[in-house]
């Protein structure tokens, strides 16, 4: 067996020789025939004559001989697809139609798998990566940012589970941080995680230069250490060799860090980060405080599920130690990729189901043209059946010729793919996940299975009728035709292609209309000339936020005494802080969200012209020591106290554990949309800064600009230098940040709505073909019956029944299925605004229109037949 | 000379591999040699001889090798492999267990009474 399998497969390349062998054996045969007739008293011109007549013919001879020798299929396949390819260039339009639907889907389809692929499938880049685990906590139910999701952890709680547990080899954790560099007269913050020692030996990295973290880096009164990326260190340190024992110089007043070490190419934990500093786990810090990204690799005996079991185990002993610390919230272990792919969400299955689907489309729709191209094959493949084809050998090569379809559309689909796959991060938001996403020999090997699959797809139907019919060579042979049985394509076809061609449309336009509004819909506020920046405390943690407020007042004075700029206001948030926000008399359960809540000076509303729907904005009086007061935007208004003024009413702030403040709202702003989908009708409490607690000092500053004057804010830029000593983030439009974020959206929008209206342009299409088809069988009939005296209209009708009761049914199922496919879209939380049922109809409408254009046209075309001609042709 | 037959379908193998079991041979000796063997009575069919050959060269029940001749001719030469050996065995015993149960059936006859 192995041997036959091994000249099978070296029976390509010995063709040749093989052919000679089996010429040369042959002829001595005949050579030693005709002398032993020779012998027998013949001729030698008789005897040579003979001796040929008994072989037989020499060339059927080696043919059979060939394919004794199991070659054989690699003749007639090259036959076949030279067949196909010369039978595609005689019907351009038609192979072009069916090339470019197959390379579109399979294009959008590999594109998106692509991303799939990376973020799902292929091993993560770290040294043994499915050892890798991710320790988290969970949410409690009902928890406002995400019920029982995973979440990160505090010192004091990783600590436990360090001590307590046994399944893991390694525990190593991160935690975002910053660090200001001081270099050319200004301070640059540079994005930063803060690592525990061990982190990088954990995931399996070594640095190419110097050393990573060691225990002694991360303890009290060490010497600052610090680790850059590779990247930091060719672009910004211009790659000095001599690196390791450099100073990162920093803001006066603060110790400047000595690099230690450099890691290698490319690496990333949760995107790129260009500088590393030592993490000390503090066994004091809140249990409340959850910062951490614990990662840990697991020991030999352990499995991820017996570590999670053993981490909830802990979980519960913590719960039971510090119920208030722990209340609703649980443990986890999970595979590192899922805190890598966080975030990513689910629109990458979407998308994928949406490619597929149009894929699935554009292969039944092929498979009807190879159908309705059928008709006029018949004749052919009943010639060539006749002439001895076997069945199977037309049914193979009709096979052959989908795969060329297949293969051609797979090819022309990759190329659109390799032009794509640079655009799907931004699209799909997967940019932070530091993974790569780019073409490589899985997806290659990806497409060509479903290029494959497609191409066998379209062309399995139509060879199974061709075999089918076969039966019935010899009277096709005469032109007669069957008209009433045999004919049809098959039913299912175009009802499948309308039903999916609505979901489809129906899930696209749902997407697309989300990401659409996102542009036209009341912002809240005017976007034009109002201009940001971030100005960033003194160091990571300002040990007196008060006095940072200060230097950070006397810059936004600064700015807003500069020509050109009409307002400047300043704002503070804490996406974790404060982590209880309710009104004063509800329970927690009540409120589905806990708003923001943003510490703003008394310009803040003016500057970024915003609208009161109630009440007043912070004034001068709304001191320090003065009643706390509290500004609330429509959405928080509404989750706190529906229906109701919520003017006057009461808003509790607290961490678990302090006292906590309560504020009395003055005033109800309206929703502002910074074109940020996830903060969309985000609960907001706005209170004045100078009466708010600071944990951190993240700040932004705003700039309202009178006119077009850019100048000013090189200006404010400059203001903002002298007087903090930093360098800012140079100011963004707020216009064009809006655009560009929407942008985006827009893109997937123009490309979502792209996919629907191809996926219905192609199942009109196959209506079209389908019902040109049937009149085109049926021509002799509808011969007779106007003959007959029936009318255009009645025939018309007669044609375009079918038809019509297929699209019917197909929009039927395609309104069950789109209203199931929309349910899940929604459920997958990809949705901002609620799902309109008008949609599903409007869809439905569109659909049913296009489809009976689609019958009706081809109909009438072919009742347009001359009686006479059709019935002569007899 | 006696009444020539042609081969029943599915026998011309088996008369190879006996054929060239008695000695080495290259594809007209074959047909020679069965001639030969069967007096005369049986007659192959040329054309069909050299992809039953090498069908059975595939299932490796013989081995083909190509070997200079007289007048310096290539010549492919087929011997028996230890597998054809024990095939055509086999297939004699078969062959043989068949022919007898053929003519036991054509032999019989009505039981009397």
């Amino acid at each position: 067996m192995f041997g036959r399998l091994v000249a099978l497969a070296r029976a390509p390349f010995r063709r040749a020789a093989l052919d000679r062998e089996i010429d040369d054996e042959l002829a001595l045969h005949l050579e030693l025939r005709a002398v032993d007739l020779e012998r027998q008293g013949l001729s030698h011109v008789e005897a040579v004559r003979r001796a040929r007549i008994e072989l037989g013919n020499v060339t059927s001879a080696a043919e059979r001989a060939r394919a004794a020798w199991g070659t054989e299929w690699i003749d007639r396949l090259s036959q076949d697809v030279r067949y196909a390819v010369r039978g595609m260039g005689r019907q351009p339009m038609f192979s072009a139609v069916a090339v470019l639907s197959l390379a579109f889907g399979i294009g959008a389809t590999t594109t998106v798998y692509s991303v799939i692929d990376a973020l799902d499938f292929r091993p993560l880049p770290f040294h043994d990566p499915d050892r890798l685990v991710w320790l988290g906590e969970v949410t409690p139910r009902g928890y406002d940012m995400c019920s029982r999701c995973a979440w990160w952890t505090a010192s004091p709680t990783l600590l436990d589970w360090k001590a307590q547990s046994e399944s893991f080899a390694g525990v190593a954790a991160a935690e975002y941080g910053e660090f200001a560099w001081q270099h050319d007269d200004v301070s640059e913050p540079l994005s930063a995680q803060s690592v525990t020692p061990g982190f990088f030996e954990l995931l399996g990295s070594r640095t190419i230069l110097g050393r990573g973290f060691a225990a002694s880096d991360a303890a009290p009164g060490a010497e600052p250490a610090i680790v850059v990326s590779y990247e930091f260190w060719q672009k910004r340190l211009h790659g000095d060799p001599q690196v390791v024992g450099r100073r990162l110089a920093a803001p006066p007043g603060q110790p400047g860090a000595t690099i230690i070490g450099v890691l290698p190419h490319a690496f990333r934990f949760e995107g790129e980060t260009p500088v590393w500093l030592p993490l000390s786990l503090d066994a004091g810090a809140h249990r409340t405080t959850r910062p951490l990204r614990v990662i840990a690799r697991l020991r030999p005996a352990a499995s991820v599920e017996s570590a999670d079991a053993e981490l909830k185990t802990i979980s519960n002993r913590l719960a039971a130690a510090f119920p208030a610390d722990y209340r609703g919230w649980g443990a986890q272990v999970q595979p590192l990729r899922s805190l890598l792919t966080t975030g990513t969400g689910h629109a990458r299955f979407i998308l994928f189901a949406i490619t597929t689907l149009v894929l699935i489309i554009a292969v039944l729709n092929v498979a009807g043209l190879l159908i309705a191209r059928g008709v006029a094959r018949e004749h052919e493949l009943a010639m060539r059946s006749a002439l001895g084809a076997g069945r199977g050998r037309l049914f193979a090569q009709l096979l052959v010729e989908g795969s060329c379809v297949g293969l051609i559309g797979g090819a022309l689909g990759v190329s659109i793919a390799a032009w794509a796959i640079r655009l799907i991060p931004a699209w799909l938001a997967i940019s932070g996940t530091g993974i790569a996403v780019h073409m490589d020999a899985r997806i290659l090997a990806f497409a060509l299975v479903v290029s494959i699959a497609a191409g066998l797809g379209t062309a399995i139907a139509p060879a199974r009728r061709a075999a089918a019919t076969n039966a019935g060579g010899s009277a096709l042979i005469s032109g007669r035709q069957r008209p009433w049985q045999a004919g049809r394509a098959p039913r299912w076809l175009v009802t499948l292609q309308i039903a999916l061609a609505l979901i489809v449309s129906c899930v696209a336009s749902l997407l697309s209309r989300d990401f659409m509004e996102m542009r036209y819909l009341d912002i809240g506020y005017d976007p034009v000339g109002l201009y940001s920046t971030s100005v960033l405390g003194d160091g990571q943690r300002p040990r007196d936020p008060i006095a940072w407020l200060a230097t950070a007042e006397a810059a936004r004075q600064r700015v807003a005494a500069t020509p050109g700029v009409a307002a400047a206001s300043l704002e503070y948030e804490n996406a974790m802080h404060p982590s209880i926000v309710r009104p004063e008399r509800g329970t927690e359960a009540e409120a589905s969200q806990t708003p923001f809540v943003k510490a703003v000076d008394v310009d803040y509303f003016t500057t970024f012209g915003m609208t009161f729907v109630a009440g007043r904005g912070f004034g001068p009086e709304d001191s320090r020591g003065a009643p706390l007061v509290a500004v609330v935007n429509r959405a928080a208004a509404g989750a706190f106290w529906p229906h109701q003024n919520a003017v006057g009413r009461q808003v509790f702030l607290g961490d678990s554990g302090s006292a906590g403040e309560l504020l009395t709202v003055v005033g109800v702003t309206r929703d502002v949309e910074r074109g940020d989908l996830s903060r969309r009708h985000w609960a907001i409490v706005y209170r004045p800064m100078a009466q708010a607690r600071f944990y951190h000092a993240v700040s932004a500053l705003y700039v309202r600009v009178a006119g077009d004057s850019p100048s000013s804010l090189s200006a404010a830029e400059r203001a903002i230098r002298e007087t903090t000593g930093r360098r800012t983030a140079p100011f963004a439009s707020d216009e064009e940040t809006l655009d560009g974020s929407v942008g985006g959206r827009r893109l997937n929008a123009i490309l979502l709505d792209c996919f629907a209206a191809f996926g219905l342009f192609l199942a009109a299409l196959g209506i079209y073909g389908g019902v040109g088809y049937g009149a085109t069988r049926r021509t002799r009939e509808l011969g007779i019956r106007m003959a007959l005296g029936a009318r255009r209209m009645s025939v018309v009708g007669l044609v375009a029944r079918d038809a019509f009761i297929q699209s019917a049914v197909g929009v039927a199922l395609g309104c069950i299925g789109a209203y199931w496919a929309m349910g899940v879209v929604r459920a997958s939380g990809l949705l901002a605004t609620p799902m309109p049922v008008w949609l599903l109809l409007a869809a439905a409408s569109v659909v049913m229109v296009v489809a009976s254009a689609a019958t009706l046209l081809p109909a009438v075309r072919g009742t347009r037949v001359d009686i006479m001609r059709s019935l002569r042709n007899e | 000379m006696p009444e020539r037959v042609t081969v029943v379908p599915g026998t011309l193998e088996l008369l190879i591999l006996r054929a060239v079991s008695l000695g080495e041979l290259h594809g007209y000796g074959i047909l020679s040699r069965i001639e030969q063997i069967t007096n005369g009575a049986l007659q192959v069919e040329q054309g069909a001889l050299y992809p039953a050959l090498y069908r059975l060269e595939q299932r490796e029940f013989l081995a083909g090798e190509w070997r200079l001749g007289d007048n310096n001719r290539r010549v492919k030469v087929y011997s028996l492999t230890r597998a054809g050996r024990r095939q055509l065995a086999d297939e004699t015993d078969s062959w043989t267990a068949f022919v007898r149960a053929m003519a036991a059936a054509l032999r019989a006859r009505p039981a009397e009474g």
